[in-house]
């Protein structure tokens, strides 16, 4: 029962890859050599499960370090799903250039580098988590009366605000959901999109006052000993140098995003499902 | 990729290597060894293939004999690297160098390509009729030791002589000992100067009279950096310069014409074309 | 013809003096003596990172501008510390390539290239170099692969190479080896794949072995064979991969050993693990231990003791004493006498909550295993599994008696794995570790750089940063400490007083120990960040 339902969900997770795949070659068109031919997949895809295996070690001596073991981030972000946002040949070019915080990895050689990638490709659809239990299309209506897409997008639909929802269901589980909805502010998720400032809180919220008597309570984009930057909930970035500051508060524990305990059951049931169903893909 | 070899057949094995070796959108980043099928074999044609293919698609970069120009010199590529590596290499370029991939060249050129370069540094013709042991003892008597390193023993003003038999042909040798300043070497490893042919020779005057005589290390608008015949480095910043005059034909290197007899000058490329070969 | 030469070889003597000289070892002994110049990793053998330069003042630091940036062609994070001698810096890139670059102008001079296999993955080690050593004519480098390589210094050219560990033994070396007399002294890391720790000592002349010490008994009948219970000693562990420190007077080598195996899950082998988490004091011509003492006995953090061992002389109780000061990575700062290794005082620098104290002899007054030992879902203890302090250095300024160190406050759930393990091979690429650690609370963990009284540890003054700091400091006669913060702020404080002086964000973290040098009689201090050097100077 679980193997069929590992396979469905492997062979789903495939056809999507290669869906993706496709579409980050055509996004890059410069990308391909003169005469070559056009191809769909991956080499991670021609990968053996001992390539796999031997992706998993070098993970571990390697890589846990920052991305935690079972790579759902430490100093370095949580990377199930990363295949999704990213595809094969982005991860490879992660790992072979660096980014942000992570420095290239110059001592393997490709054949390894393609093994990690194998092994990357599996987080986030390791053993079968408890299923959603609600109904993804009514959820789907839950989200949209409640408004999350102002500030949430989907697809590119929606507000960017807090953070896209794309493929949220592959890097989450259920229990995720319950917990965070009811309580945004108490394990707020890493802002991946400025890697340099891993192993910093995501989405602080942060109040200052200049000397000049100026206050602005905002979400911190980036900050360092000198200097701090804020966005608020339109958008608006706010740059300050810290000498000129009176006083910073970071509110840890608390976030622009309210509470949703208030919801139904039924309804917090399918929201969850709704968006335990977003894998990307649509 | 040994395993695929000798599972096919020549024939299978190439459509196989076509099929397999179509370059995706991750050729640029290298990807796994490229497939191919077993490589045709050697012969005088093929190598003549090469050389015409070289001369016309990697002349540019690496010069006509290989011995670099805006790119290195690869004159020593088929022992160090083998044909495979070679191959892989002509496939897919360099990352983070001038090399770009040459897959869409075809396997069949590719092989033809290998064949050539791996023909580098066989001595044509004038092969190295002397005797390398006289030619080792002519080293030694006469102190080239003293500018050259072998295998780390000896000085470092001049270039390294541990495999110069795989780099230089013996012909090329000859001529460098009667004429060191017409046949300066080209080709360094320091990529940033990749214009810069290494060891030019240049004089330099600073306003307060005092002169460098060296061959040019480095330069830009505002700085040179000069090596002298002992080997050690002058910084020099241009606004404290008067002049500086290139000097043509030049080079520490002593010319061994009419110093050396024309038999013991065979013995000593011997020697030195011996350098580095296949241990 | 004959004439001819010996005229050319005066007349070139003549001008080529002012150039590079050889270094001999009299230049190492008395490096204090050239301040312009930067002759080996910690600056000088007591490790102390304090420049002799005076142009740079609290004063006119405010005005220090970028002089030049060198741009590694390939990509990575440089962590090398450079020397500069006579006019030329010798930097290394990752994974063991040496560059050495014209330290006026940062233009490049010549690469080496050693040809590290790329399939080799060092377990536990960044594929990364910490700098080389300069003797007589000669470069020496330690390889990832663990060569020692002797270069000469004119040309990169290679003098002579020896093996010094197996890789396949899971031995992998980052330092810069150290230099003494006719002779070059390596450590190996490798302590997460179940290496077995020693320092070797190589001919500088030849790269013959001339002596090799393990840092961990080798058979029941060895020293410290009796603190592993069941013959665990055989695990391995007490890998010596950070440089170390040297006593030309005492002729005695300080260097810090690292973590007995498996690390985090110390069941297997009950005892205090000698001679692991220890500073161990060797004789530098035989390579016999004359003293050791241990920091943290059956250590189960990864808190190795591999930090640089900062050799100074000062008074105590009226008395002068010959020391030995040790900012440890499980957060306590420790003073030793260097001559006999006996325990004078130790204190915390950084949050701690793993011990009680140090009992008379140094020896640490642990918490209960229950509130402390790693466990299956993860005990929160302080500090990190990084450590209060890493590999990057602190430094010590004979004029303001401080020694100042970056230190981290964080804490970690340490998560005990399986006791089993396989002795690390670099193709197979199985780690030796029991376990992990994941991080404590989010930005708790803070870096700061805190000035301690070198004798009592007494904490004078603290500038706080934002992030996790990796980077080392420096302190200059003319009376700065330089250093950086966890987003690339290189800066420059009062070394009296903390004050923050002048900052520059150089765009990436600087995992790398700043240093000081001056040609032509202009004082530069240079660090890298990223890919890049920075060599910054007053206009």
């Amino acid at each position: 029962m679980i193997l069929a339902r590992w396979l469905c969900a492997a062979s789903l997770f495939y056809v999507l890859l290669l869906g993706f795949a496709r579409e980050s070659l055509s996004a890059f068109p410069q990308a391909r050599q003169n005469g070559a031919k056009e191809t769909h997949g991956s080499p991670a895809d021609k990968l053996t499960p001992a390539d796999i295996a031997q992706g998993k070690q070098i993970f571990a001596a390697q890589c846990a370090g920052c991305h935690g073991f079972d790579g759902s981030g430490q100093l370095g972000p949580n990377l199930h799903g990363v295949d999704a946002r990213r595809g094969d040949a982005g991860i490879f070019s992660v790992i072979r250039n660096g980014t942000g915080a992570m420095p290239p990895v110059m001592s393997l050689n490709d054949q390894r580098v393609w093994q990690v990638v194998g092994f990357v490709r599996t987080l986030g659809e390791t053993a079968p988590v408890e299923a959603a239990k609600g109904d993804p299309t009514k959820g789907k209506a839950v989200y949209e009366a409640n408004g999350c897409a102002t500030c949430h997008a989907i697809n590119g639909q929606g507000g960017g605000v807090g953070p896209q929802l794309t493929i949220v269901g592959k890097m989450r589980p259920p229990k995720y959901f319950y917990e965070f909805l009811r309580d945004p502010g108490k394990n707020p998720p890493a802002d991946t999109s400025l890697p340099e400032r891993g192993g910093s809180s995501g989405y602080l919220l942060v109040h200052v006052v200049t000397k000049g008597g100026q206050d602005v309570t905002g979400i911190r984009v980036n900050e360092d000993t000198y200097t701090i930057v804020l966005r608020d909930v339109g958008g608006h970035f706010y740059s300050f140098d810290k000498t000129n500051l009176k006083t910073i508060e970071r509110e840890p524990g608390k976030t622009v995003m309210p509470s949703y305990g208030n919801l139904s059951a039924t309804d917090m049931d399918n929201l969850v499902a709704y968006l335990s169903s977003l894998k990307g893909g649509q | 990729m040994n395993v695929i070899r000798s599972l096919c057949g020549a024939v299978p094995g190439i459509a196989l290597g076509i099929v397999l070796m179509a370059p995706s959108a991750t050729a640029q980043f290298g990807g796994p060894p490229a497939a191919h099928g077993p490589r045709p074999r050697t012969t005088p044609e093929s190598i003549a293939a090469g050389k015409a293919l070289f001369e016309g698609t990697c002349a540019n970069c690496h010069g006509v004999d290989g011995s670099g120009a805006n790119g290195p010199n690869i004159r020593d590529a088929g022992t160090r690297l083998g044909p495979e590596a070679l191959y892989q290499t002509l496939h897919t370029g360099v990352l983070g160098s001038g090399m770009p991939s040459f897959a869409s060249l075809g396997e069949e050129k590719l092989w033809q390509l290998v064949d050539y370069v791996s023909s580098f540094g066989q001595p044509t013709g004038a092969a190295a009729s002397g005797d390398p042991q006289k030619g080792k003892a002519i080293y030694d008597t006469n102190a080239c030791s003293s500018c050259h390193m072998i295998d780390g023993q000896g000085g470092s003003s001049g270039p390294d002589l541990s495999k110069v038999g795989t780099v230089r042909s013996a012909a090329l040798l000859h001529k460098i000992l009667l004429d060191p300043g017409g046949n300066l070497p080209t080709g360094d490893d320091l990529q940033e100067r990749a214009q810069y042919p290494a060891y030019e020779m240049y004089r330099v005057v600073m306003k307060n009279g005092k002169e460098l005589l060296g061959t040019r290390v480095n330069e830009d608008s505002f700085t040179m950096q000069l090596r002298d015949e002992s080997g050690n480095i002058h910084s020099v910043q241009k606004f404290d310069v008067k002049e500086i005059v290139r000097v043509p034909d030049k080079s520490f290197m002593p010319t061994y014409k009419g110093k050396l007899t024309d038999e013991q000058l065979n013995d000593l490329v011997a020697y030195l074309a011996s350098l580095g070969g296949a241990k | 013809m004959r004439a001819a030469k010996y005229f050319v070889m005066v007349m070139t003597l003549c001008w080529a003096l002012p150039s590079f000289a050889q270094v001999p070892y009299e230049r190492l002994l008395h490096s204090d003596a050239e301040p312009e110049n930067w002759l080996m990793y910690g600056g000088n053998y007591g490790s102390q990172r304090f420049s002799g330069l005076k142009e740079i003042t609290p004063q006119n630091a405010a005005n220090l501008r970028v002089a030049w940036v060198y741009q590694m062609r390939g990509g990575g994070v440089m962590e090398s510390s450079p020397l500069i001698v006579d006019g030329i810096m010798y930097v290394t890139e990752p994974p063991s390539n040496v560059t050495a670059l014209d330290a006026r102008t940062g233009k490049p001079l010549w690469h080496y290239v050693p040809q590290v296999p790329r399939d080799f993955v060092p377990v536990g080690l960044f594929p990364t170099n910490r700098g080389v050593a300069i003797l007589g004519d000669k470069l020496y480098l330690a390889t990832i692969d663990d060569h020692l390589i002797a270069l000469d210094a004119k040309s990169g050219v290679v003098r002579w190479n020896s093996l010094v560990a197996d890789k396949a033994d899971g031995y992998a070396i980052t330092q810069a080896p150290l230099a003494i007399n006719g002779k070059i002294v390596v450590g190996v890391g490798g302590g997460e794949a179940g290496a077995h720790g020693f320092l070797s000592c190589f001919d500088a002349n030849d790269g013959k072995l001339l002596w090799q010490t393990y840092t961990v008994p080798r058979s029941a009948s060895d020293p410290g064979a009796d603190t592993w219970a069941d013959g665990s000693w055989s695990n391995g562990g007490g890998t010596t991969w950070n440089t170390g420190s040297y006593d030309p007077d005492l002729n005695l080598i300080y260097w810090g050993t690292g973590n007995p195996v498996p690390d985090w899950n110390g069941e297997g082998r009950m005892g205090d693990n000698l001679f692991t988490c220890s500073l161990i004091a060797l004789d530098a011509d035989t390579g016999k231990m004359k003293w050791y003492f241990q920091f943290s006995p059956h250590e189960t953090h990864d808190w190795d003791s591999s930090e640089p061992p900062i050799l100074f002389n000062a008074s105590i109780d009226g008395k002068p004493r010959k020391l030995v000061a040790l900012a440890n990575r499980n957060a306590f700062y420790y003073v030793l006498d260097r001559i006999t290794g006996k325990f004078i005082t130790g204190v915390p620098f950084a949050k701690q909550t793993w011990a009680k104290g140090l009992d008379a002899n140094g020896r640490p007054i642990k918490l209960p295993a229950k509130l402390i030992e790693p466990s299956v879902e993860g005990t929160l203890v302080y500090p990190t599994l990084t450590g209060a302090i890493n590999w990057t250095s602190p430094c010590y300024s004979p004029i303001t008696g401080l020694f100042y160190v970056n230190a981290r406050d964080g804490g970690a759930y340490y998560i005990k794995g399986e006791r089993k393990f396989e002795k690390g091979n670099s193709n197979g690429v199985v780690g030796g570790g029991g376990g992990g650690s994941r991080p404590g609370p989010a930005d708790e963990t803070t870096t700061s750089i805190r000035a301690l009284n070198a004798t009592t540890g007494e904490k004078k003054w603290e500038y706080k940063m934002v992030g996790d700091s990796w980077t080392g400091t420096l302190v200059t006669a003319g009376g700065l400490v330089f250093s950086a913060d966890a987003a690339g702020n290189f800066f420059a404080l009062n070394a009296d007083t903390g004050e923050p002086l002048w900052h520059l964000l150089l765009g990436s973290s600087v995992r790398s120990n700043p240093v000081s040098y001056s040609v032509d009689g202009k004082q530069y201090v240079v660090d890298s960040a990223g890919n890049s050097v920075f060599a910054f100077a007053l206009p």
